[in-house]
This record gives structure tokens, sequence and C-alpha cells, in this order.
């Protein structure tokens, strides 16, 4: 077995033109779930597009499974389901027969097909719609029907770009249930997503991704670390807040500071936790009644990061 | 619970032995007969022919020495007053009946969409990221669509010739050898460019409404087109700007009577020059359009 990473970019980037769509990605993928997170058009699709071999890299080099991505070694691509993120699909009306249609282009035979296509849907919990026409399924069924499709050949690579769009919170749940199965089986998963509770909810491991340019990468504490290290906002409310703020703007663990409209007090720190030690000690912790810290979502983790760059 | 474990066991028994290709072809080939006009077509060509033989059939019953009669004053009706015979040269009428209410609407319905449709529907992300190229892709949908049109011209053609050839006089057959061979040829020929043409036509224009009035368009105007510009340049050869005119030409070149075509046709040469083209011209289309979908091609 090669010790090669699942997924290994070097300097990949590509251009539409003018448009950066990815830019000098470097970036190793072992097995497990992978989180890539980033706001529309910060260049998740391409990335997609770029490992599946439906667009050319502009520069640089993708490998999966130690292979490089190129004419002619198409066969790597038999390792991989990528359920696309645009909507699909009228060459068969039938969920069954567009999910065959794909197996059979696989190489199986018309039964083995249509028997594959089953167990894909059974997968997705759509079985019982293997008739139902594509195009009278609601978003959310025909998301399913793409994430069948890319499990039809039982992928050591999954790709799922934004399956989670459309869909219902039972089916999304159901999903999420699905890649954190596919991720413990040791095969690796890639779930891309611009909602990032979706993506904390089934890994820990993120790449962030934002104007085409590789954000931060890594596990979700360690970027909370490099998120410490950042300004972080404290907004406290309570009485004698300017005399609490006169008391803090002489210390120098305070990098900011201002007033809300509403009256409460925003304190900028590098070292949050050594701030509410201070206030402690400074004796103003019982005038204040009640105290937010921004930025502690995986939301704001991702915000931050951007507004970093910005 | 709706998901389950991944107990599916992977097929390790013998894989399909068929092409790469021949998923899309059966794909587009049931495509194509779902539409209904698509079978209507399909059905008047297969009367059409089955009509021909019945007229043959009764025509031998009701006057036994008809193509005496016909070869003997049916120059009266011909430019020029030339005898008639009928030979191969005379299938190039039967050829017509075939491609003019058959073969080009087939086109039409057929492949208008077939392209275009899975440009829209984004079938090529499905399609490119599993082991087809998009070559495999050109010669799926190309070979099927082909396919069909010969199935509706060429063995309806083939079942008028074999009847005329089992119920003709000593000899006839000789006269009407060159046909299978050439009229597959001209009809194998004919139906590529047309399969090339149509499917190019639907990827640059992305849409089945624009693909059939571009494909009228060109089919209808250029015969007056051409017609005129013979009339401004005394240029036979500017006849060739029409589809239909060319496919004429070639299907004589390729019975082997171009010698006998009538005075005012363009030169086979140039004929064949521009079906080459075409077929050249619309296959780099179709070949750029979906090499930008996939790199493994």
């Amino acid at each position: 077995m090669s010790d090669a990473p699942v997924i290994r970019c070097r300097g990949l980037s590509r251009w539409y033109g003018e448009v950066q769509g990815l830019s000098g990605l470097d970036l190793e993928v072992d097995a497990g779930v992978v989180g890539l997170l980033g706001p529309n058009g910060s260049g998740k699709s391409t990335f997609m597009r770029l490992l599946t071999g439906l667009i050319r890299p502009s520069r640089g080099s993708v490998e999966l499974f130690g292979q490089r991505v190129e004419p002619g070694k198409q066969g790597v691509f038999a390792r991989i389901g990528h359920a696309p993120g645009d909507d699909i699909h009228l060459e068969t009306e039938r969920a069954v027969d567009f999910l065959a249609l794909i197996a059979s282009l696989g190489g199986d035979s018309r039964t083995e097909s249509e028997r594959r296509a089953d167990e894909a849907l059974d997968q997705v919990g759509m079985l019982e719609a293997r008739e139902k026409r594509l195009d009278g399924m609601s978003k959310g069924m025909r998301q399913r029907v793409k994430v069948a499709q890319a499990l039809l050949f039982d992928p050591q690579l999954l790709l799922l770009d934004e399956p989670l769009n459309g869909m219902d919170p039972v089916s999304r749940r159901q999903t999420l249930d699905l890649v954190r199965r596919y991720g413990a089986e040791g095969r690796t998963v890639v779930l891309a997503s611009h909602v990032l509770h979706e993506v904390e909810a089934v890994t820990d491991h993120l790449v962030l991704l934002h104007h085409g340019r590789l954000l931060a990468e890594g596990r979700l504490d360690e970027i909370r670390e490099l998120v410490d290290r950042k300004p972080r906002r404290l907004i406290l409310e309570g009485e004698a807040l300017p005399q609490l703020a006169a008391q803090v703007l002489a210390e120098s663990l305070v990098t900011g500071l201002s007033f809300e409209a509403d009256g409460r007090l925003a304190l900028e720190t590098r070292d949050l936790n050594r701030l509410l030690d201070r206030l402690v000690e400074l004796g103003t912790a019982g005038s204040i009644h009640h105290m937010d810290v921004e930025d502690q979502n995986l939301e704001s983790v991702f915000d931050l990061l951007v507004g970093e760059t910005a | 619970m709706a998901f389950r474990a991944a107990e599916y066991e992977r097929f390790t028994g013998p894989r399909r032995k068929a092409p790469v290709w021949w998923p899309l072809f059966t794909a587009t080939l049931r495509r194509g007969w779902s539409s209904k006009w698509v079978r209507r077509i399909t059905f008047a060509s297969m009367m059409m022919a089955l009509s021909f033989t019945a007229m043959i059939y009764f025509a031998y019953q009701v006057i036994p020495n008809w193509r005496d009669l016909v070869q003997q004053f049916g120059g009266a009706f011909q430019p020029g007053n030339e005898e008639v015979v009928i030979d191969s040269h005379a299938y190039l009428g039967l050829l017509r009946m075939f491609v003019y209410p058959v073969l080009l609407p087939l086109s039409l319905v057929f492949g208008y969409d077939l392209v275009a449709a899975d440009l829209r529907s984004n079938a090529f992300e499905s399609y490119f990221s599993r082991s087809i190229t998009p070559l495999t892709y050109l010669v799926g949908r190309t070979m099927a669509f082909v396919a069909f049109l010969m199935l509706v011209t060429f063995v309806p053609v083939m079942w008028i010739w074999t009847f005329d050839v089992a119920i003709g006089p000593d000899g006839h057959f000789a006269e009407v050898a060159a046909v299978p061979l050439g009229m597959g040829a001209a009809l194998l020929t004919t139906a590529i460019m047309l399969a090339l043409l149509m499917q190019a036509i639907t990827s640059v224009t992305r849409s089945g409404i624009w693909t059939n009035l571009t494909f009228v368009a060109v089919f209808l105007f250029s015969a007056p087109l051409g017609g005129t510009l013979v009339g401004l340049t005394d240029n036979y050869d500017w006849m060739a700007v029409n589809p239909l005119h060319c496919i004429y030409v070639f299907s004589a070149v390729c019975m082997g009577t171009a010698e006998r075509l009538p005075p005012g046709t363009a030169s086979p040469s140039l004929v064949l020059g521009i079906m080459t083209g075409v077929i050249l011209a619309s296959t780099l289309v179709l070949w750029r359009t979906l090499a930008r979908r996939g790199v493994v091609g």
C-alpha cells in the first residue's frame, strides 16, 4: 500500500480568464472526514472539479492516491465518488435509470448496474423513490440522488460539494451520519460547505478557503489557537462601565475599546483569559451583569480569519 | 433507520465486455425513441418502403412488362429526352425520397437537444468524473445517432432493392448491383455529417429551439441562395452551398454514376471537399466544447 496521502496538491491554481478560481493551494489530505469551508465563490467547487479531472489546473499539480491527475490516467477516478454541486440531470427520467446509467459507464452489466443503483439509493434512504422521475423530485431528494451517485462505486475518496443544500432536517442528519460512518471506515470524505456548523458536526479537520486561497488548514483546536492570537471582542453590560473603561484602558491587555449604541462596552484583546483575570483583580467583576465573548463559534472563527486577510 | 451500513459487496464477477461507449449508445437510442415524433417518422419511413414494394408488386400483376414501357416512353419526361434505364442511377430518386422527408426531419427531432440538454443539466459532471472521456461520450452519442438514421433510411431502401431484384427480370441484378454499397456509403456519410453538424450546432446554441431554427434556416435558405449565386456568376459550383445538393451529388458519386448527373450540378470534387469540411469543422466544434469539460480526455 502506498504511503502517499489520498490528496496532494502542490501550488494548485486555476484561473477562469482573469478571474482567479484557486491560487497556489498546497494541501495534503489523508483518511477521514475533511471539511472544506468557504463562502460562495471561495474556490470549493473549483477544487472539487480539479480533483475529479473536470478542469485542468492553470498551474501546479494534484495527485490522488499518489497518482497525478492528468490525461491518460483516468483509472484513478474509479476510486472516487463525486456529488457535484450543480443540480442535475435529465438523461434518464427515473432515479434508478440515472444511477444505473452512471454505474454502467463504470463497466457494470445492465443487471449489475441496476442492483448497484438500488444499493446506493437504499444507503441514502431513497429506495422507495427509485421509480420517481427526477424532474418531479424536490431539490432535497435530487441532492440525495446525487449523493447516491457518489456512493455507487464504493469509493475510497468521497467528494461531496454542498450536499446538504435544500435537504430537510431529517435528511441532513442522515447524510451527516453517512459522512461520519464513511470517515470512520477509513475512507476519505471531503465535505464542502459554506455553513460551518454542518461541517463542525462531522469533523474537526478543516480546510478554509477564501477568494481561492487557503486561509487556514488543520484541526479545529489548532485553528482556535490561531484565533486566540488575534484580537477578540468582549462585550460587557453592567453598571459604571465608563469607570471600568478608564481603568482597563491603562492596561496593555486591551488593544481597543468602544461603547456600543445600546451603552454596552466592547473591549478588544489579544489575551482574553488574562483580561478576564484582570477584571476580577480590579474588583469590577461585581458591576458586570452580562458578558459576551464574540468570535466563539466556528462562524466567527471564519469571519475572524477572513477579516485578518482582507 | 433509512441509512444502512455499507454491506454491499463489490461485484467480482465478469465485467461487461461491451466497449465503454456502449451505455451512452443505448441511452441515446432510448432517449431518441422516447420522442413520439421520432417514432412517427420511423413508422412513416417503414410505411413508405412497404407501399413502394406493394406498388411494384401490383404493377407486375397488372402490367407485367411495365419496366419495358417505362424505359421506352419514360425518356419523354427526361430533360433532353434521354433514354430511361432502371439501374443504379434510378435509385438516386429513391434516395432523395428518403433523405428529404425522413433523414432531415429525423436528424432534427432526434438530435436537436442532444448535447444542449447535457450542457444545461450539468450532466458532464456526472459523466466525466467517472472513467469515461469526452471522446467516449462523443463516440457513444454519434454512433447512436448515425445508427438510428441508418436504420430508418438504409434498411427501408434495402428492403425495396431486395424486392426489386427478387422480382426483376434476369440481368436486372447486374444493373443495380452497385446500390447496396453505394447507397450505404452515401447514407452513412450523410448521416455522419448530419449527426455531427446537429450536435455541433446544439453545443453552440445550447438550446433546442435555436438549434432547430439554425438547422432549418441552413437547409431552407441555402437552396435559393445557391440558385441566386449561380444566376449571378454562371458558375454551377455555387450550388454546393446547398447541403441537399451536396448530398445528391455525393450519392451519385458513391453509386458510380456521377458522369450521368444532369448539367447544372456542382463539381463532385468540390462537394466532397465541402462534406469533409463540414464533418471536420463539426467535430472540432464538438471537441472544443467537450474537452473543456474534462481533463481526462
